[in-house]
């Protein structure tokens, strides 16, 4: 079985095609994210977008909530809200929405989501405030919580997600858009499988393409059984939704 | 259709990134297996180490089959030789155009340096292909600044953006049509918007081969394959890969 462990929604998204696409890839459920407009601003109609597609397909997906933190008080309220309704996981992007991941501003949002045990997709590799060792320090600060490194600082940070995954071992890579001799490898042979989680970042790339990049890994079955499901299913196990779902 | 990669870089000599040489014999037949039929070669060496005498070693590792692999040259902006170099590469080594990366070399795009520079490339009729998509130097439309200044000198965006700045590589080719865009390192998802919102006339296509060692060049044929799952009409494929490269490159001596 395979998670996708990032997919974004659009807002024009066919539903209908993404399970598709999912069958084709051999994805037997996906992480859906709410899309920039509404990571940016729109937070809550955005979650409330993204659980309600959940709600109807739910043994093929599960939900991040976002919530910018700039909304302060507010934030925490509606990341506990999307929680209590069934979101699994935390998504930021600091770049979109305008802070640095060493702001304490962001503090109070990590705080809930240790406090739920649910866990963190932090969007790295755009300058100048959502970068690889950025994320470093906050999940130092934070280390009972666990973080997905998204996009692993691609294009030109990916160089700081190896130092970022071996200094901080709650911190994992995220696959997509990675090759499987070169950027894959380079992950695996840092710091093995045990710290990579399979994410497709579909619709950006295809889910097949990310599978087959992850399949044609030179690694064993049981390293790849570990990208592709069970370092993902480890952080969602301690979701109280994850038995829901 | 003949198919040209417009972004490849030649291994390094001198263990950049790790990546260990390998000889040309073997790039050209990585090129066979996938059925393409030139690519132009970029330095990597010449970004680090002397310029001149790396792209010596550019040229003459195109000349395994000058047909099929096309040499470009890099330089130093700073250097008081550089016009020299200039000439030296283009008339002496029969190379066919410029690499340069400025957030890498260190210079702005638009520094008085480069205007002599960049007339000479332009009345030669010599393209310059530009790292993008990364801060400081290499946005997309602080190298349009350049084509701005010499409407008539060949521009490449050599990542379309990249990743976030594939939006600011788009409103530079809309407007600057001496802008061209390589679009190499780039999901599917951001050659789609690419080609759906510039004009085919000014696209390319580029696997970033050579960034590896001999047996880590699959992914280049990984590349190629998403350029084809994109499902082009063979019009808009036949632009992208053979009319726009050969246009590139064409009025240029050899």
């Amino acid at each position: 079985m395979i998670i996708d462990g990032h997919i974004t929604l659009l807002p024009n998204a066919d539903v209908g095609k993404i399970i598709a696409d999912m069958d084709e890839a051999g994805i037997k459920r996906a992480i859906l994210s709410p899309a920039d407009h509404e990571v940016a601003v729109n937070n809550f109609e955005g979650n409330s977008r993204v659980l309600k597609v959940v709600g109807k397909n739910p043994d093929r997906f599960y939900a991040y909530a976002t919530s910018n933190p700039w909304f302060g008080k507010n934030s925490v309220e509606t990341l506990k809200a999307a929680m209590k309704s069934g979101a699994v996981g935390l998504k930021i992007n600091s770049s979109l929405q305008g802070f640095t991941l060493l702001d304490p501003i962001v503090y109070p949002l990590v705080e809930a989501v240790a406090e739920a045990g649910t866990f963190i997709y932090a969007h790295t590799g755009t300058p100048v405030n959502a970068l690889p060792l950025q994320l470093r320090v906050l999940a130092r600060r934070y280390p009972h919580v666990n973080f997905i490194m998204g996009r692993s600082g691609r294009t030109d940070f990916r160089t700081d997600a190896i130092p970022t995954l071996q200094m901080q071992k709650n911190i994992f890579a995220d696959t997509a858009h990675d090759y499987p001799q070169t950027g894959l490898a380079n992950t695996f042979n840092s710091v093995g499988s045990g710290q990579m989680i399979f994410c497709s970042d579909s619709p950006y790339e295809t889910q097949k393409f990310g599978v087959e990049c992850v399949k044609a890994m030179t690694i064993s079955k049981d390293d790849k059984d570990a990208i592709l499901r069970r370092n993902l299913v480890g952080l969602l196990v301690r979701v109280d939704n994850y038995e829901k779902n | 259709m003949k198919k040209i990669d417009t972004h490849v870089h030649m291994p390094s000599k001198r263990n950049v990134w790790g990546i260990e040489h390998f000889e040309a014999e073997a790039y050209l037949d990585l090129m066979d297996q996938l059925g393409i039929n030139q690519s132009i070669i970029l330095p990597l060496d010449g970004l680090f180490f002397d310029a001149p005498m790396c792209n010596t070693e550019l040229a003459k590792w195109c000349a395994t089959d000058s047909e099929r692999l096309t040499p470009f040259f890099t330089f130093e902006p700073r250097d008081p030789g550089a016009l020299k170099e200039i000439n030296r590469c283009i008339n002496e080594l029969g190379m066919r155009g410029v690499k340069l990366h400025p957030w890498l070399q260190g210079f702005r795009p638009t520094e008085d340096v480069m205007m002599p520079l960049c007339e000479k490339l332009a009345s030669e009729g010599i393209p310059i292909l530009f790292h993008d998509g990364t801060t400081p130097y290499s946005t997309p439309l602080q190298i349009g600044e350049l084509a701005r200044i010499f409407p008539t000198l060949k521009v490449v965006l050599g990542h379309g953006g990249l990743y976030d700045m594939a939006d600011e590589a788009i409103a530079t080719a809309q407007e600057f049509p001496n802008i061209w865009i390589s679009m190499t390192s780039l999901p599917t998802w951001y050659m789609q918007k690419l080609i759906d919102n510039v004009s085919i006339d000014q696209l390319l296509f580029g696997s970033d081969g050579g960034l590896g060692n001999v047996d880590k060049q699959s992914y280049v044929g990984l590349r190629w394959q998403m350029f084809e799952s994109l499902n082009l009409d063979a019009e808009i494929q036949t632009k992208i890969l053979s009319t726009n490269p050969e246009r590139l490159l064409r009025g240029v001596s050899q």
